[in-house]
């Protein structure tokens, strides 16, 4: 395992850049004061990593703090949360998250869109977008957070451990199949089977749709690997 | 098409559809009601398409906000069916249908090497003969595309072509009505979570294909299986596979079961 570990340190960099750039790029394109990205750790809290401003990053550290808010709802259920108004009561959310509504108005944040970052089951974050006044995502909008969000999650799997620069398309589901492959062949969780996959593709100097394809044929096996 | 225009053998057999059209989307309007799983309902319909039509394979593929498309359901689950509904990304009837929203077919792929140069040989290899594709649209968008392959049978009738759009039709308000958590319940986000829970299934796919030494048409059937029988849904029982929550075992045994009964 320790060749994925060798130079992480510049890898890790590259990934944050890429993730800070992504924030930035969804704050143009949503319409949006701020954004902000925790990551969840196993215990499911969200920890921040990075955030467009001191607003956003007031965001992120309220819902660590408190426990509750639009992020951790999102987190929890694995879709978004999308609050156009805090402060209208047909939003429903009055006894929801009563402490976050209180700080986030005082911090003057009017609306909040909280979108999960998953690759199916594995659950990486959340990132927040917010407004100083009120008002919905229009549909476009929507749709290019949620491409946004899609480049992100694998941006955050690379976060400390593995390689950048694969084409910034989705995957093919053979490399999801090859993911659950990989999790039984290794005996480990989904999240790191999808890392080793990827990084061994890396090392190889492989697309990991086509390192997948040998998987899922039986070609290539990663327990043959651990010599 | 009137009913006099039709061949004796051909009503008896369009009666005995309609009969069964009726309970198809009776079926369809109880899987919309409240909690339901969008990748359930879309399984109930893809099969409901290769039942009624007689076609060998359907599938309906998805636009993700990225404008590709990608599978959602298949009524049959080889790797190499997947991989020819994904290389419609590149060219292809779907592709076509869903850009132009129209309907898009060929009654003879072989004839059409010049047309698709990639996916005309490699749905042929597969051993199709004819394709169908028919959008699913939502007023002015397209989201996605019906796919319906046939090996040797007659190409669709236009009567039939026109109930298969009318059952893509109720596929998309099915997609549309998905609730999400919150109130503001948009396209994108119910196109969203239908692929998130297609990832998730074919996650579960591979863990049950791993543990059980089985393809990926029988990972499919077991996950599929064991979910009926429970009375849950497909990517709750996949979740809770790829979490561990579940034991691989207990989702194959029925299956592994049924293969070695026939296998002595």
């Amino acid at each position: 395992m320790s060749a994925t570990d060798g130079d992480t340190s510049s890898v890790g960099t590259a990934a944050r850049r890429r993730v800070e750039r992504l924030c930035r790029t969804t704050v143009q394109e949503a319409g949006v004061d701020g954004c902000g990205l925790s990551a969840l750790t196993g215990a499911g809290t969200p920890l921040a990593l990075y955030a467009t401003n001191r607003v956003a990053a007031v965001i992120e550290e309220l819902q660590f703090t408190l426990g509750e808010g639009p992020c951790m709802d999102a987190a929890a259920s694995g879709v978004p949360v999308l609050v156009s108004d805090l402060r209208d009561p047909s939003e429903g959310i009055a006894g929801r998250w009563p402490a976050f509504l209180d700080e986030a108005d005082q911090a003057g944040v009017r609306a909040v869109f909280a979108f999960p970052v998953r690759i199916g089951a594995i659950a990486l974050g959340v990132m927040d977008l917010y407004r100083s006044k009120p008002g919905g995502l229009s549909q476009d909008q929507i749709s290019t957070t949620f491409s946004t969000v899609d480049a992100m999650s694998r941006s955050m799997l690379d976060w400390e451990r593995t390689p950048p620069d694969e084409p910034d398309q989705s995957y093919p589901l053979t490399v999801h199949q090859a993911a659950g492959i990989a999790m039984v062949q290794l005996d480990t969780s989904i999240e790191e089977a999808l890392v080793r996959l990827r990084a061994t593709a890396y090392r190889a100097g492989r697309p990991v749709s086509e390192l997948a394809a040998d998987v899922v044929a039986g070609r290539y096996t990663f327990a043959e690997e651990q010599t | 098409m009137t009913e006099s225009d039709r061949a004796p053998d051909e009503l008896v057999r369009a009666q005995g559809r309609d009969a069964r059209l009726s309970e198809t989307f009776v079926s369809l309007a109880d899987t919309l009601v409240d909690d339901y799983d969008i990748v359930d309902f879309l399984d109930f319909l893809v099969a409901s398409c290769v039942d009624l039509f007689d076609v060998s394979a359907a599938g309906i593929l998805l636009r993700d906000p990225r404008g590709s498309l990608s599978p959602v359901a298949s009524s049959n689950e080889e790797t190499r069916l997947l991989e020819l509904f994904q290389l419609q990304n590149d060219e292809g009837p779907c592709l076509e249908s869903v850009r132009s929203g129209t309907e898009v077919g060929s009654a003879d792929l072989a004839q059409e090497h010049d047309r698709w140069p990639r996916f005309a040989p490699a749905a042929l290899e597969v051993g199709f003969r004819s394709v169908q594709a028919l959008p699913m649209r939502l007023r002015q968008d397209t989201i996605g595309g019906l796919n319906l392959f046939s090996a040797g049978q007659p190409p669709l009738t236009s009567a039939e072509r026109g109930v298969a759009q009318a059952l893509a039709d109720v596929a998309t308000v099915g997609i549309l009505q998905q609730r999400s958590l919150h109130r503001a319940s948009l396209l994108a986000e119910q196109l969203q979570a239908a692929l998130d829970s297609r990832i998730v299934i074919e996650q579960a796919k591979g863990v049950l294909a791993a543990r059980g030494g089985v393809d990926m048409a029988t990972a499919f059937e077991s996950l599929r299986g064991y979910a009926r029988s429970s009375n849950l849904k497909l990517s709750v029982v996949a979740d809770d596979l790829v979490h561990r929550r579940l034991d691989a075992r207990v989702v194959l045994a029925p299956a592994r079961s049924r293969r070695d009964q026939q296998s002595s």
